[in-house]
């Protein structure tokens, strides 16, 4: 076990000094920002040493690629939905929803809500969303939408079941 | 036998028909049934609750403008969440299931700890209740019995001279039941059984689904599980460090020492497996995890690593 651990670090090091400065200037054409690159750059290293089947990578290049890009997603993702809150939350100064913890609470919550309803229509999205944060029945939501009961049931249903699977 | 995700779909079809205005008793009843039929429904069942918790800590004003972007948007009376919280305890109780949730917590619990908290209370019969963190307790103190339930999370009850009352005390958690006699005692729920530590006097043990008792002498510990007793086989036993905001421990590996850790603090502290062996002894804040992990790194051949606020990693030193 011993062997195979210290090679794997051993890997890990090889990836890093052959891989790490055209990961950074990727991620630098990418974002226009030397700062996020750096930070982002560390990212996709610390995600590529976590994996454990690290040595069935046959093409180092395309899969470090493939995680920096999914790297990268994430955090245009994270910074649009920054965004929106601070958007949001500029009308309410006095909001708790001002101290740093509560926003970085918020925040990851967010992100993570955010990751498990994408890929849904927008009437799917909607009608889930009105029923879990504000609350409406099921003949609420229709009338709000438009749309029978029958229907909103039926998005309801199809937008936990979307997000249970994105959670596995 | 069927997929999980058969399990899935049964369950999200029972809660839509659950939220829905017509719901029936009749319905609620079927649910439990079923619910209760096997451990894939409990489970995709605890799924869904602890999804779905996930929106209600979301403010929802926010949350619509945020996560709907993109959707056209509406113009709406705000409303509280409160139909779905309502939902949870009026089905969820009776079953036995319980309700994890933090957010949750301060509606539904007499006395609850968020994570990394710790407080104490004396209840009106003079008993003293400590919580560790992330736990939570519900009360019922009257002149025929003295319930004290933990839903989860950890306590410690040291019994007093019975003020004013005098019915039988009990402790309760989903694995059984713990009555003491005269006794200073710790008790911390695991997903799977309840560990009880006895540092004085008397307690009798009885697992909820067997009619066995189990005495216990003090500084014995054993793990409660609802079928049986047995008595806690890790060379680790819990010391009452946490209550002056101390983890002691002796000789624990520091994957373990680090999943303890966790415990105390929000978001993601993890331990890579090249330095999951390394053995850990001493006493630890709870209080200052980073002091915590500081000092680790100076001990032992380990840095931290913060990726985000929200991961930290102990990895090998470099």
């Amino acid at each position: 076990m011993g062997i195979t651990n210290s090679s794997a670090n051993e890997l890990v090091s090889q990836l890093y000094v052959h891989h790490h400065s055209w990961i950074f200037n990727f991620l630098r054409r990418k974002l226009g920002c030397t700062h996020e690159a750096a930070d982002l750059t560390q990212d996709t290293f610390i995600k590529v040493m976590l994996k454990d089947n690290l040595k069935e990578v046959v093409e180092p290049r395309a899969y470090i690629t493939h995680i920096a890009h999914g790297v990268m997603v994430n955090h245009v993702r994270r910074k649009e939905i920054e965004k929106a809150y601070l958007e949001c939350i500029k009308h309410q100064p006095e909001s708790e929803y001002y101290s740093p913890e509560a926003k970085a609470i918020v925040l990851e919550t967010l992100f993570q809500v955010d990751e498990m309803l994408d890929g849904l229509s927008a009437k799917v999205k909607k009608a889930f969303l009105l029923s879990q944060l504000e609350g409406l029945s099921h003949s609420e939501i229709a009338h709000e939408m438009k749309v029978t009961v029958s229907s909103v049931r039926k998005y309801i249903a199809k937008a936990l079941l979307h997000t249970l699977k994105k959670r596995d | 036998m069927a997929d999980k995700s058969d399990h899935m779909a049964d369950a999200v079809a029972w809660y839509v028909k659950l939220t829905s205005e017509d719901v029936s008793s009749a319905d609620k009843q079927a649910w439990a049934i079923w619910v209760n039929q096997s451990k894939q429904n409990a489970i995709a069942w605890e799924e869904i609750k602890s999804t779905l918790s996930k929106f209600q800590s979301i403010p929802s004003d926010i949350g619509m403008s945020v996560l709907g972007r993109g959707t056209n948007k509406v113009d709406l009376n705000r409303r509280a969440t409160l139909k779905h919280i309502a939902l949870f305890a009026a089905i969820a109780c009776p079953t036995g299931l319980l309700l994890k949730d933090n957010f949750l917590s301060s509606f539904y619990y007499d006395y609850s700890t968020k994570v990394g908290e710790r407080t104490q209370v004396m209840l009106s019969d003079g008993t003293t209740l400590a919580l560790n963190t992330n736990s939570a307790v519900t009360v019922n103190l009257t002149s025929t019995k003295r319930v004290i339930k933990l839903h989860q999370g950890e306590m410690m009850i040291t019994t007093g001279h019975a003020i004013g009352l005098d019915s039988p005390l009990s402790i309760e958690t989903a694995d059984g039941n713990v009555v003491p006699m005269g006794t200073r005692f710790n008790v911390r729920k695991f997903s799977e059984f309840t560990r009880v530590s006895l540092y004085e006097g008397k307690l009798k043990v009885t697992p909820k689904h067997n009619d066995i008792q189990h005495y216990m002498k003090a500084n014995e510990e054993v793990d409660m599980y609802t079928l049986d007793v047995v008595p806690n086989i890790t060379d680790q036993k819990i010391s009452d460090a946490w209550l002056t905001g101390y983890l002691e421990v002796n000789n624990l590996s520091l994957k373990l020492f680090i999943e303890e850790l966790a415990r105390y603090r929000p978001g993601l502290l993890v331990c890579h497996p090249d330095v999951h062996n390394i053995k850990i002894s001493g006493a630890y804040s709870i209080d200052d995890i980073d002091a915590s992990l500081n000092l680790l790194s100076q001990t032992f051949p380990i840095r931290v690593q913060r990726a985000t606020r929200f991961l930290t990693m102990v990895l090998p030193a470099t």
